[in-house]
């Protein structure tokens, strides 16, 4: 079955979970003849990339490696770690592909004097890096969407220690140098599982929140049954909790905020839960008598078990509250101000939910684009007026096969992945253009590139490109599968990485030039100038 | 001491000591009348017999002489056979007055035995096969073989002349020399030949016959050929994977060996010919250093027309130099 990486999702799970990455770093070691011979024995990572790089740690000289491709040639970059007593624990590209963190540990655990760091590299390796020192082995990194913060915490109780706070966090300011506020939550004991930063709704642009009179950057801690709020910007601030329910099914899995405007002044963070019925409202609010703190206000808005995505929507001068609801296969919207709500009823394909603008002839309409994994149907609704919207009925536009994922590509374009073909959809056109794929793709990666949607799927030897404006697409049979794949935004090539043991092999192939005359591949990059080594 | 005149068969007149222990007077004597073995100085050998002395009796045999010892015609040339006697061929050493020892008044049938003759070495030309091994210094090295030793067989021919006398001798040496061997680079099969003719020059000082120690210089080109990928060592071209890579480069360097050693090999004497034995084996044992510039390992990947332009990475440089001891056997015609 086809499905789709959406980039952005794809990035909020792996944070989550670090275990893959922590296996991945020793993931790839080749011995032959004798095990200590750097020569023959190699250990290095799956890729990741930059901007500009790849990036793969080279665990065997205890440096990060970084492939960076030019104009038909390639330059590869190791940076050193500190110590040869250090081991990389686990490595994360930065959100905007400026840099890739990389956090650090003893090489031998029987070496008490060498501590863990957090080392922040830059997009191609050159320079010398930042180094955070940080206070625990933490398996997992959640990237905020703003790219000012990123806060280390356990995602799980693996760990390299035999015994850690479960609790202890590190926020990192990504831009300074100082060394990262380390806290231990002060909730009800539960322990924590997620990171979310819930009011940065756009990829790059800060989104602080004015709380009183003072403007603070939310972050929630998901915990088992409770959810604690801090302030990025202020981290020595009180953290308000709030321990949920049991029986409403307790276990937090999204947040969303909703700044504060005109119809409703307090920002509100909604809290849905793994098979709850309701969503917690957490009307934020400075803390009497407590000047610098603040907390919430606690109400439930019932929504039903069914709950999938949720959104909000001012229509009018009424703050709605909007959910999807897939076993009624309604969106539910609710006052946030009365807690009164009303559904709308869409059809057996209602799961996930996104806004859009859609420009029609006469005015700007805000539409809620609503979708399901194994749907075969996507719905548009109009939003205006939606209360006084009796029998509205959504737009469909029908998706054969059964949707494996959607990536939006822009306001008016998303793209559908089905088991046996692509579909992008034009809500501005009302068009829907159908790519049939022979079956040699089988899980996307997908990059996006100014009007380019690009394509590689492991075990493929097949790359694709796709002109939205045009949607004419291109595809190159390269001479090796495809392992892993990257588009490289800041110098416009795709690199594919082949399965191949050894001293590395990828296929350089620039958008520009989509084409096996226009692609070069490397062989043996990880190894350049190892003979000359001591 | 009483010295004596002898009167040689030759004509020169020899003074000689009357003790005919003196291992020296007696060498020399030897030297002069008999064309035996050319044995150093200090050769613990009895004197040669059967001197024609017109002041001994009349076909009487000197005493003492050893049963290996042959007599021998006289023969103009003989005193050039000896290293004692390089000086000039109407040097007038003392002579070995043993056989003349008036005290033996036996008078002993002189026993004619099979002589050669002493054939002077104007030439040796030795066929040798020779093993070296050489510890090589660089690291990388071990990507090309599972150790840092590597074992050089050679096959050379050389030649040499006597310079000033009969114990310095120079020449020339010819040879060829291969090595193969294979190894991994960071999972990479790999494989390492040299091939490397090779001329030089080489001195050598005979100590005594039998024993030689020699200096050897030689230079010449390396043709290295470096395989590096899939399939490079075991797996033969038409059984390689689809998409399996190979890179194969060559490369000419230089390559150049200095050694010293020691050459052991037969003295005529024990040969069946004796003094015209033209004919001889032995073997070397010599320990030096071999030198080869820095090959950048850098293959081109073997790929068809059609298939994406590939570049191999370079590796970086190895260079195979390093101390050496060889061994080696040799036939010797001269």
């Amino acid at each position: 079955m086809l499905y789709l990486l959406d980039p952005l999702a794809y990035r909020i799970a792996k944070t989550s979970v670090r275990l893959s990455t922590i296996a991945a770093l020793a993931g790839s070691v080749a011995t032959a003849g004798c095990d200590d011979d750097p020569l023959q024995a190699w250990e290095y990572s799956s890729a990741t990339a930059t901007a500009s790089s790849v990036v793969q740690i080279d665990q065997t000289h205890h440096e990060v490696v970084f492939v960076t491709p030019g104009d038909r040639e390639l330059t590869v970059t190791r940076a050193g770690l500190d110590s040869r007593d250090e081991r990389a624990i686990w490595s994360e590209p930065l959100r905007d592909g400026s840099g890739v963190l990389v956090l650090t540990g003893p090489s031998d655990l029987r070496k008490d004097h060498v501590g863990h760091k957090l080392y922040r590299f830059s997009q191609d390796g050159q320079g010398a890096p930042v180094v955070y020192p940080v206070q625990a082995p933490f398996n997992a990194v959640a990237l905020s969407p703003d790219h000012r913060h990123a806060v280390l915490y356990f995602a799980d109780a693996d760990s390299e220690s035999p015994l850690h706070n479960a609790n202890l966090v590190a926020i990192v300011n990504l831009d300074e140098t100082t060394p990262p506020h380390h806290m231990t939550l002060q909730g009800f004991g539960g322990r924590l599982s997620n990171v979310h930063f819930p009011g940065q709704t756009q990829e790059g642009t800060p989104s602080p929140t004015m709380v009183g009179d003072t403007m603070r950057d939310i972050v929630a801690f998901l915990a088992d049954g409770e959810v604690i709020l801090a302030d990025l910007d202020h981290p020595d601030a009180n953290q308000p909790a709030v321990a949920l329910d049991d029986t409403a099914g307790a276990r937090p899995i999204a947040t969303l905020m909703r700044p504060g405007n005109e119809l409703y002044t307090e920002p509100a963070v909604f809290v849905r839960f793994d098979g709850g019925r309701d969503v917690s409202m957490l009307s934020l609010r400075p803390k009497e008598g407590a000047q610098g703190h603040f907390t919430f206000d606690q109400s439930p808005l019932t929504v039903g078990s069914g709950t999938r995505d949720m959104s909000f929507y001012d229509d009018g001068d009424v703050p709605l509250f909007v959910a999807s609801n897939a076993d009624e296969g309604s969106l539910v919207f609710t006052d946030i101000r009365t807690e009164q709500s009303f559904d709308v009823y869409l059809g057996q394909g209602v799961g996930q939910l996104s806004l859009r603008t859609h420009h029609a002839e006469s005015a700007a309409v805000d539409q809620a684009v609503v979708w399901r994994r194994g749907g075969d149907v996507v719905y548009t609704l109009d939003l205006d007026d939606i209360q006084d919207a009796v029998g509205r009925r959504p737009t469909e536009y029908r998706v054969s096969g059964g949707i494996a994922g959607l990536i939006k590509l822009d306001n008016d374009r998303v793209l559908v992945g089905a088991p046996s073909q692509l579909v992008v959809i034009d809500f501005a056109r009302d068009q829907i253009t159908p790519f049939a794929v022979s079956g040699e793709y089988r899980e996307f990666e997908a990059g996006l590139q100014a009007d380019s949607l690009l394509l590689g799927s492991e075990g493929s030897a097949w790359i694709s490109r796709v002109d939205l404006e045009t949607l004419a697409p291109q595809s190159v049979l390269l001479d090796h599968y495809v392992d892993q794949f990257f588009l490289l935004s800041a110098s416009n090539n795709v690199v594919a990485l082949h399965d191949h043991d050894g001293a590395g092999l990828l296929t350089v192939t620039p958008t520009a030039d989509f084409s096996r005359a226009g692609s070069k591949t490397y062989w043996g990059f990880l190894a350049q100038g190892v003979l000359d080594r001591d | 001491m009483n010295t004596l005149l002898i009167l040689t068969s030759l004509g020169h007149l020899v003074v000689a000591p009357a003790n005919p222990t003196d291992r020296e007077s007696t060498h020399s004597a030897s030297n002069l009348d008999t064309p035996a073995e050319t044995s150093p100085p200090d050769d613990d050998e009895a004197p040669t017999t059967d001197v024609r002395n017109p002041f001994t009796a009349s076909g009487e045999q000197a005493a003492s002489a050893s049963d290996e010892q042959t007599t021998a015609t006289t023969d103009r040339e003989t005193p050039l056979d000896s290293p004692a006697d390089t000086s000039s061929p109407t040097a007038t050493p003392p002579a070995a007055p043993a056989q003349i020892n008036s005290g033996s008044s036996s008078s002993q049938a002189s026993v004619r035995k099979k002589t050669w003759p002493q054939r002077p070495v104007r030439y040796r030309l030795d066929v040798a096969l020779h093993g070296a091994s050489v510890w090589v210094q660089d690291s990388a090295h071990n990507a090309f073989h599972h150790q840092s030793q590597r074992l050089m067989p050679q096959l050379a021919i050389r030649g040499d002349r006597p310079v000033s006398g009969d114990r310095l001798f120079v020449g020339a040496t010819l040879s060829y020399r291969a090595s193969s061997t294979t190894g991994f680079l960071v999972d990479e099969s790999t494989e390492l030949r040299l091939r490397e003719p090779m001329a030089g020059a080489r001195a050598s000082f005979r100590l005594f016959d039998g024993l030689d120690v020699y200096g050897q210089l030689a230079a010449g080109p390396s043709i290295v050929d470096i395989v590096v990928g899939y399939g490079s060592v075991v797996i033969a071209e038409e059984d390689r994977p689809p998409g399996a890579l190979h890179g194969t480069q060559r490369q000419v360097a230089l390559t150049a060996d200095g050694q010293a050693g020691l050459t052991l090999y037969l003295p005529k004497k024990w040969m069946p010919r004796k003094g015209s034995s033209r004919v001889s084996i032995g073997f070397d044992l010599a320990g030096g250093y071999q030198f080869r510039n820095a090959v950048a390992v850098d293959p081109q990947v073997d790929g068809s027309s059609d298939d994406i332009e590939i570049e191999a990475t370079n590796f970086g440089d190895i260079a195979v130099r390093g101390a050496m001891v060889s061994f080696g056997l040799f036939g010797r015609f001269q």
